[in-house]
């Protein structure tokens, strides 16, 4: 499949203001993609819509060529900020082991492969220590990897992360990043949204300019230009990028 | 004869009120774990004027038709939280405080028109709330341990679906679990122990232990099964010894001891808790 | 007679009304329901000491323990074992069990009746009266004007601190007005209030009061001076109103008012309601039709010369919206010169593209 992803003249708009206007995308398979643009610019809405999770006022979204609720095991998203319930009595493991369920459906249990997979989606992000450790005691960036690992348990082909990076090490950083290497050699696509122009030349092979419209999409070495992205964070200064 | 007869009905309290504490314990973490904890207090008072109008229409006591009044009328308290919760920005606070209000006031208003006297309006409530656990008979103990095989179901069934809907709602819709099921399960089966337990024990003692055995708990553990384990076996203590004690003590209200009890225990878990994590530091 | 149980009923309305104003501003609603549960421990233990059911340290004790309950909670909250909502439910069935348990045990005979904590008496104040100035007065009707004056009077003094401590506590502290202060003299005033209401309207519909006709003003105003006049009187219509049926059909008055209270509640924000969901991920509807307008341009403007995308009979199945609804605006549209049809499909006027390029830029 050539187009992993088709949106077409997608507009969400939020309590009386536009925030994406009219997209069209069509994101190619087994890439891995970066979102930038300024604050405000759409980037979240944008994943937002393309899985449905909040309402659009106009367009159509097809992902596999289907929709998406005939889709959910093959997609897994880390959202930006855990709106979680970080009160809820759980465990690292466990966390992870909900990645799981959307294969298992209703009322069917974990089984010990699913398990057996947990640990192993934990020793990739060098946690497998923290198995039993409660979540609430981990630090912020150990949270977001063990997000992350939850999504990869889920072993699914498409991948939303949104700003998976905030406020993690450098080490942490590169461990993630050649998890996605690894992940797209295995026929994955990743898209993430990512804050950081300065590393987007390194880690990624597309990029989406994005600023309530799409400026431009493609491949890293022809897209990502000084021009786009003047054009994109206009009268933003000192974007810092190379 | 009488000897019997007065065994067996201690017998039916016993169980009756030590089963039901400790399926309201149970099915009571999964609000305390959500902040909505006193949802099961403004509920609990909410289904008053269900169970009057079907008073009102069979002019003697059904237990189970009063119980499908309650939940009735639990529904449509529900439904009130829920239109001013997603219209309006007013706190949950403030909502469960006008819906607590609102029904429970209509209940009083119906119970004041179908009485024939003003004594027996006030008899009706008191009874409402503080229960009438030393006449509970066969039929409310069957219904509550039917309502402890329901609450035990919910959990061996949809353990998983419970738990990634407390943690992690935006997961679970992603996983495919749609949440308005899972809303209406642990509605549903709250609003049968809710009223089940109005019936036989009274509003106070339901809105208790929809509380206290969870927040003790949480106090002991940090992995959910054994939360939840727990808060069933609080509960269950609770039930036992505050029936055990207003037997054989004078003049003790069932009710009322077995609340103390369980707020005794609540207590001190969260004094012992607090020491524990003191000593960490 | 009727006119003093009038009178009394209008002042305890008034001043439940006024403290539960500022509690519902500060999210505080379900502790009225726990306060109304705890004060009967207050009134129990002044009653094992002093042996006289008319002894003011039953008024002060079961203001006390209002204001116990209020600490008790916040000291488990500051724990960290426990939320707040779960702490209220703690510590009230924790005293209520207690004080049915040493009403049951040791003061069985006495007329402390449960219920009249929970139903109040109206309709019976006028029997208890004193003699003041040579005149008599129900009690009930001197403790109202009290605590009504009481609650005037702490309003008015501290009106900047009652309204920059709920609506902005960080800022109150950096100005140093001491937020504990005024919760402490607040949640006194709330206790006094609802132990001496209680007595009279029951606790019910104590909290009825305090909180719902406050919560109809809420949804209209977030104009502290405009809300309370609206809190007031929606308070005090509800409870005419409610007296009026309660009398006319002879039931229970805190029922009919609790109720009225309600419906008024219900019709307000039904008047105001705006569905969350189109609220926030829409448009509200007077705005919509501009902004459709719009999205059409835009969608032309995009897809200069596309065919496909702007065709006199594909546009509407690309924008994915019913036929009639883009027939309508097309029309308007094209009647106002933003676009024209030309060759089975859609361009942008030179008008158009000027606005819509202002539009983009914005």
């Amino acid at each position: 499949m050539e187009n992993i992803i088709e949106v077409e003249d997608l507009t969400i708009a939020y309590q009386n203001k536009p925030i994406i206007w009219d997209i069209d995308l069509k994101i190619k398979n087994n890439v891995i993609l970066a979102i930038v643009g300024p604050n405000g610019a759409g980037k979240s809405t944008l994943i937002k819509g393309i899985l449905s999770l909040i309402p659009s006022l106009s367009g159509k979204i097809e992902i596999f060529g289907k929709n998406i609720n005939k889709n959910k095991g093959k997609i897994a998203y880390v959202p930006q900020v855990g709106n979680v319930n970080w009160d809820f009595p759980t465990t690292v493991l466990d966390v992870v082991l909900m990645g799981r369920y959307v294969h298992l459906g209703w009322v069917k249990k974990p089984t010990k492969k699913d398990k057996e997979k947990a640990m192993e989606a934990l020793k990739m992000i060098e946690m497998e220590n923290f198995a039993d450790r409660q979540i609430s005691q981990l630090s912020g960036g150990q949270k977001q990897r063990v997000f992350l690992a939850r999504a990869l348990v889920q072993e699914a082909e498409l991948y939303f992360l949104d700003e998976p990076m905030q406020g993690i090490d450098i080490k942490s950083e590169a461990i993630i990043f050649d998890i996605l290497k690894k992940m797209k050699s295995e026929g994955k696509t990743i898209i993430v949204v990512h804050h950081d122009l300065k590393t987007v030349k390194k880690y990624f092979d597309s990029v989406i300019f994005i600023n309530k419209n799409i400026i431009a999409y493609g491949d890293v070495e022809t897209t990502f230009t000084k021009e786009n992205i003047d054009k994109t964070y206009i009268g933003i200064q000192d974007v810092g990028i190379i | 004869m009488l000897e019997l007869f007065k065994q067996y009905n201690f017998l039916l309290v016993l169980v009756g009120v030590t089963v039901f504490s400790a399926s309201a314990g149970a099915i009571g973490v999964i609000s305390v774990l959500r902040r909505q904890s006193l949802i099961g207090d403004a509920i609990s008072h909410a289904t008053l004027p269900g169970i009057v109008i079907v008073f009102m229409l069979l002019q003697t006591k059904n237990s189970f038709l009063f119980l499908v009044g309650a939940i009735i009328a639990g529904i449509f308290a529900y439904l009130l939280i829920l239109l001013i919760n997603n219209n309006t920005k007013i706190d949950l606070d403030t909502t469960l405080a006008i819906t607590l209000t609102f029904f429970f006031g209509l209940g009083m208003m119906l119970l004041s028109i179908s009485s024939k006297s003003k004594n027996a309006a006030q008899a009706g409530i008191q009874e409402y709330i503080f229960g009438s656990a030393a006449t509970i008979n066969q039929m409310d103990v069957i219904m509550i341990v039917i309502t402890s095989i329901i609450v035990l179901c919910v959990y061996l069934f949809l353990y998983k679906e419970i738990k990634i809907f407390i943690f992690d709602e935006l997961q679970a819709i992603l996983s495919g679990f749609e949440p308005k099921i899972m809303h209406i399960i642990i509605l549903i089966s709250s609003l049968i122990v809710i009223s089940v337990g109005i019936q036989s024990v009274g509003v106070i003692l339901v809105s208790a232990m929809l509380i206290g055995p969870g927040v003790s708990a949480l106090q002991w553990s940090k992995k959910f099964h054994v939360v939840v384990i727990l808060s069933a076996i609080f509960g269950a203590i609770s039930g036992f010894t505050g029936v055990l004690l207003s037997s054989y003590v004078d003049k003790l209200p069932t009710g009322s001891t077995v609340v103390f009890i369980m707020s005794i225990i609540t207590v001190v878990s969260i004094l012992i808790s607090r020491l524990k994590f003191k000593k960490e530091k | 007679m009727q006119q003093e149980i009038i009178l009394i009923l209008i002042l305890t309305t008034i001043s439940c009304a006024l403290t539960g104003s500022f509690l519902v501003l500060r999210k505080m609603s379900m502790i009225t329901d726990a306060i109304s549960h705890t004060v009967l421990l207050g009134i129990i233990i002044a009653y094992f000491v002093t042996r006289d059911l008319n002894s003011p340290l039953l008024f002060i004790l079961a203001t006390l323990f209002g204001l116990i309950t209020v600490w008790l909670v916040e000291l488990i909250v500051k724990t960290k074992r426990v939320k707040e909502d779960a702490s209220i439910g703690i510590i009230f069935p924790l005293f209520f069990s207690l004080s049915i348990i040493l009403i049951t045990k040791y003061a069985h005979h006495v007329h402390i009746d449960k219920d009249v904590v929970l139903l109040g008496q109206l309709v019976l104040t006028p029997l208890s009266r004193v003699t003041l100035f040579g005149y008599s007065f129900p009690v009930a009707l001197v403790s109202s004007t009290l605590i009504t004056i009481i609650n005037v009077i702490f309003i008015i003094i501290f009106y900047k601190e009652l309204k920059i401590t709920s609506f902005d506590k960080e800022y109150s502290k950096l100005i140093g007005i001491s937020n504990t202060l005024i919760s402490f003299l607040l949640m006194s005033l709330v206790s006094s209030t609802a132990v001496m209401s209680f007595d009279i309207v029951g606790a019910i519909l104590v909290i009825s009061l305090m909180i719902v006709p406050a919560s109809s003003a809420y949804l209209i105003t977030k104009k502290l001076v405009m809300m309370i006049v609206l809190t007031l009187l929606f308070a005090v219509s509800g409870s005419l109103i409610g007296y009026a049926i309660a009398y006319y059909f002879d039931i229970s008055v805190t029922g009919v008012i609790s109720v009225v209270n309600g419906i008024i509640f219900i019709v307000v924000m039904l008047l105001n309601a705006e569905s969350s969901v189109i609220y926030k991920y829409g448009l509200k509807k007077f705005k919509k039709k501009k902004f459709e307008q719009q999205l059409i341009l835009i969608h032309i403007y995009n897809h200069e010369k596309d065919f496909e995308e702007l065709g006199v009979e594909t546009i509407n199945l690309h924008l994915n919206w019913p036929r009639k609804k883009l027939e309508k605006h097309i029309l308007d549209l094209t009647k106002n010169e933003m676009l024209y049809k030309n060759n089975t499909m859609y361009h942008l006027t030179t008008k158009g593209k000027k606005y819509i390029t202002k539009v983009l830029n914005k």
